[in-house]
């Protein structure tokens, strides 16, 4: 009798993610954090004052708070431990060919300059604490499109960035929010003018080659009256036996009437805390869009917030987590729902297998301004085995009574009696749970670009060895 | 023992701060000294096995009052009740009896204003016990209750267990249960809270046993300034288990209300299931509601889902209503009325549900 084996589903392939280049620097800060580490990066970006004193603020900030205890344990997260800033061995460029060879291979395998060749309309990619390479298509350009690293956004449009940077995040945010104050370094810097609509995407790549190092890039977009963007954000990293950090920020600011579509693929490897906040303010019948998707790191807290300021104005969240073998995946959604009527949805899938831990947490608030304000969310988390954890905790917190909000959420494996149907109509038990799984993420996949969409499914990657008895 | 049992709960006790309950805003203060409470709060009963807490019955059943970690609103709710109850009852009923009923008065009045009560429910292999507890007061007295009860429901028994509580504004409620269900036992709890100023109610169930059963059903008011704090949690240890909560609730005026619901699947408890929803109406522009329904989930072969709602009236029940000649409060009324009756439907006398029904009308403004 042939023995019956459990179900496997494999961990995502992450070799292509796993190439590390040998490590060439320009500089580096020694590991850890203080006030003449913080000059000298500020020194090394030639940055102006306000900015050197935002960042020493920051540390100081960072220095009086806790490191939170409400959710995944990161009493082993030593920063001491880490380089906050390494400028590569090269200088930004606006053309592949000036990129260091080893470089721009690792950003080859990425799949990025063909991206951009086939689908994008401008391209930013950060290598360790710098953007390496940027570039925007003319077409952008003379729109009157903005779209920068920056560093380079702080010093050509410093206005500008002096009034929105690190307003809607600010330090006091939170500890990590207060270490990103600090140390930031790279990012992207997007303004879309009144009434332009972007009709194809823009992506920002971020890659963190560097052993025991932190990553710590801003992005920050304003997309001005009724004006339409699609940002795209990437970002992974090899995998090390040491601690690496990420600690972005990014703050969407979209006017009255734009609309925003915020989607991340983020694939860091299993050693890597990802402590990213990301917020959007959005004014008067605006739209905020998250399309979001955490696969790697050891340990994420990540949950994009939006707050609704304006009348009408209106968000969707759409993630899907996948987490495996010694990962806890912490994520979720915010919304402030500030304005009359505004909306929001709130679709969230979770995948969990092999002692991997994924986790929605959640918060709704309605103030007493929000009459009117509807708010409907889903979540849905599958488990693949027995030794994995699937938690979902939401809080809603209404101060209004003309309100219409719902919430949902579902957890459990896949159904036998789904998995016998699809049997039933010809298909093996494999064939049949690697549909229900790739129905389950569907949601998202279908809100991703295509080429994201295609990568997705590749990383859900169902291989079973069973046999039916 | 006994003696020694009350002395360390209140050496824990003085020792603990006041809870400062942040959701709501509120620091909860205890009452200096705990008075006698000289009512008889066995208001009918039709067996014999209920007891007062004496030295003897403390040495038989103390493995069934130390627990193994805090449960319940907290832990100075718990100490309190344990070092510094003024009443309280044993309640064990033998293998196999059925048809067990009492009826407990948990009332407050001027001579009797601080109320704190410890109890013990057993009901052993294969018996049967409904429990009806009433929290009434006499609408003038400024008044604390602080309640913790420990419940095992062993191998096949079952309990239905109805709470009403109906105190007036005067009135502080605490009320902590922990409810352990054996191998094919069922609980069955509705819990109807009306009144009080600030309430705090707590169950946590472990559902211990294969196909155990526990199936919590809540409705709740909150009028004037009322702050209230309702949590319930049901734990999945046994296979085949199935637990279930149900809270329905209205707020009007400037109430305040926190629901929590946690459902926690525990590895092994294959094929369980379990559920939990929450409705409030809203009906004034100055409520505040919040709900966090958690679900914790380290077993793969469970089905486990959560729903929580709130929005205000349904605007065509109102237009229908009123254009059969109601007028809006009354709509209004009928509408919340309507809302809870599924639940009320539950409770075993037609006249409960009446009286409840009445009195929800009396805090809604009705005639």
């Amino acid at each position: 009798m042939k023995s019956r084996k459990k179900t496997y589903v494999e961990d995502i392939d992450r070799t292509i993610y796993d190439i590390s280049n040998k490590e060439r620097h320009r500089f580096a800060t020694i590991k850890g954090l203080n006030e003449s580490i913080i000059k000298e990066i500020s020194k090394e970006k030639d940055e102006p004052k306000w900015m050197l004193d935002l960042r020493l603020n920051s540390l100081e900030i960072y220095n009086s708070k806790p490191v939170p205890t409400w959710g995944p344990n990161l009493s082993e997260l030593d920063l001491d431990n880490i380089v906050h800033y390494i400028r590569p061995d090269t200088d930004m460029s606006h053309s592949w060919e000036e990129v260091p060879e080893d470089i721009k291979d690792t950003f080859e395998r990425l799949g990025i300059p063909q991206a951009e060749r086939e689908s994008l309309a401008g391209v930013g990619a950060q290598y360790d604490s710098e953007v390496v390479y940027h570039n925007t298509k003319e077409e952008l350009t003379r729109q009157g499109v903005v779209y920068l690293d920056m560093e380079t956004a702080v010093k050509e449009y410093e206005d500008i960035v002096k009034k929105y940077f690190m307003t809607l995040i600010p330090p006091s945010y939170h500890k990590y929010a207060a270490l990103h104050g600090a140390v930031w370094s790279g990012g992207s810097f997007v303004y879309v003018p009144k009434g332009v609509k972007v009709d194809i995407p823009i992506q920002s790549y971020f890659r963190l080659n560097a052993k025991g190092a932190g990553q710590f890039e801003h992005t920050l977009i304003i997309v001005d009256e009724c004006a339409e963007l699609h940002f795209i954000e990437g970002c992974s990293a090899p995998v090390y036996n040491v601690q690496n950090v990420h600690a972005g920020a990014v703050e969407l600011f979209i006017k009255k009437g734009a609309k925003l579509r915020y989607s991340t693929i983020e694939n860091w490897s299993k050693n890597m805390y990802n402590l990213n906040t990301k917020r959007a303010l959005v004014e008067e019948e605006g739209t905020i869009e998250w399309v979001s998707g955490s696969f790697g790191s050891r340990i994420s807290m990540l949950y994009p917030m939006s707050i609704l300021k304006g009348r009408r104005a209106k968000s969707e969240f759409t993630g899907v987590t996948f987490a495996g073998e010694g990962q806890i995946l912490d994520t979720g959604a915010k919304v402030l729902l500030a304005a009359p009527e505004t909306s929001c949805i709130i679709n969230s899938k979770s995948i969990s297998k092999s002692g991997g831990v994924a986790m929605y947490r959640g918060l709704l608030q309605a103030t007493k301004e929000a009459s009117g304000a509807k708010a409907a969310v889903n979540c849905e988390s599958l488990m693949l085995d027995n030794d994995s954890k699937s938690d979902t905790l939401p809080i809603m917190e209404f101060k209004n009574d003309n309100i219409d909000i719902g919430h949902e959420a579902k957890i459990g494996r896949i159904p036998d009696e789904s998995i016998f149907y699809l049997m039933s109509r010809g298909m093996s038990e494999e064939e049949a749970k690697a549909m229900i799984v790739r129905g389950f993420v569907e949601p998202i996949t279908k809100e991703l670009p295509l080429e994201y969409a295609v990568e997705l499914n590749n990383l859900i990657d169902i291989e079973l060895e069973g046999t039916i008895d | 023992m006994l003696k020694n049992y009350r002395a360390q709960n209140i050496k824990e006790y003085e020792m603990l701060p006041n809870p400062y309950w942040k959701r709501i805003n509120e620091e909860i203060l205890f009452p200096e000294k705990v008075l006698d409470y000289n009512k008889d709060i066995i208001a009918e009963k039709n067996f014999d096995n209920v007891m007062d807490v004496d030295e003897e019955l403390c040495f038989k059943y103390i493995k069934y009052l130390e627990l193994d970690r805090n449960y319940g609103l907290g832990e100075k709710f718990l100490r309190f009740s344990e070092g510094l109850s003024n009443t309280g009852l044993f309640i064990d009923i033998e293998a196999g009896d059925k048809g067990n009923r009492a009826r407990i008065d948990l009332n407050i009045d001027s001579e009797n204003p601080i109320l704190v009560d410890h109890n013990l429910i057993i009901c052993r292999e294969n018996s049967e016990l409904d429990i009806f507890i009433n929290y009434e007061d006499d609408k003038k007295t400024n008044g604390f209750h602080n309640g913790f009860t420990k419940i095992y429901v062993e191998k096949g028994a079952k309990l239905n267990l109805y709470k009403i509580q109906n105190y007036s504004q005067e009135i502080q409620h605490f009320d902590s249960s922990v409810i352990f269900v054996d191998e094919d036992a069922e609980v069955n709890i509705i819990d109807v809270q009306l009144g009080s100023k600030l309430k705090g109610v707590n169950y946590d169930v472990g559902l211990k046993g294969d196909r155990s059963f526990c199936d919590i059903k809540n409705v709740y008011l909150g009028t004037d300034k009322d702050k209230m704090d309702f949590n319930y949690d049901i734990n999945f240890l046994g296979r085949n288990s199935k637990g279930y909560v149900e809270s329905v609730g209205a707020l009007t005026d400037k109430a305040w209300k926190v629901f929590r619901s946690t459902e926690n699947f525990i590895k092994g408890c294959k094929k369980s299931e379990g559920s939990a929803k929450e409705y409030v109406i809203l009906l004034n522009k100055d409520v505040k509601s919040h709900a966090i329904p958690a679900l914790f989930c380290t077993e793969d072969d469970v089905i486990g889902d959560h729903a929580a709602s709130a929005g205000q009236l349904d605007g065509n029940k109102m237009f229908y209503l009123m254009n059969r000649g109601l007028d809006k409060e009354a709509a209004k009324i009928l509408v919340v009325e309507s809302s809870f009756v599924p639940i009320l439907e539950g409770l075993p006398e037609e006249n409960m549900k009446k009286t409840i029904i009445n009195l929800v009308k009396d805090r809604l403004g009705g005639d």
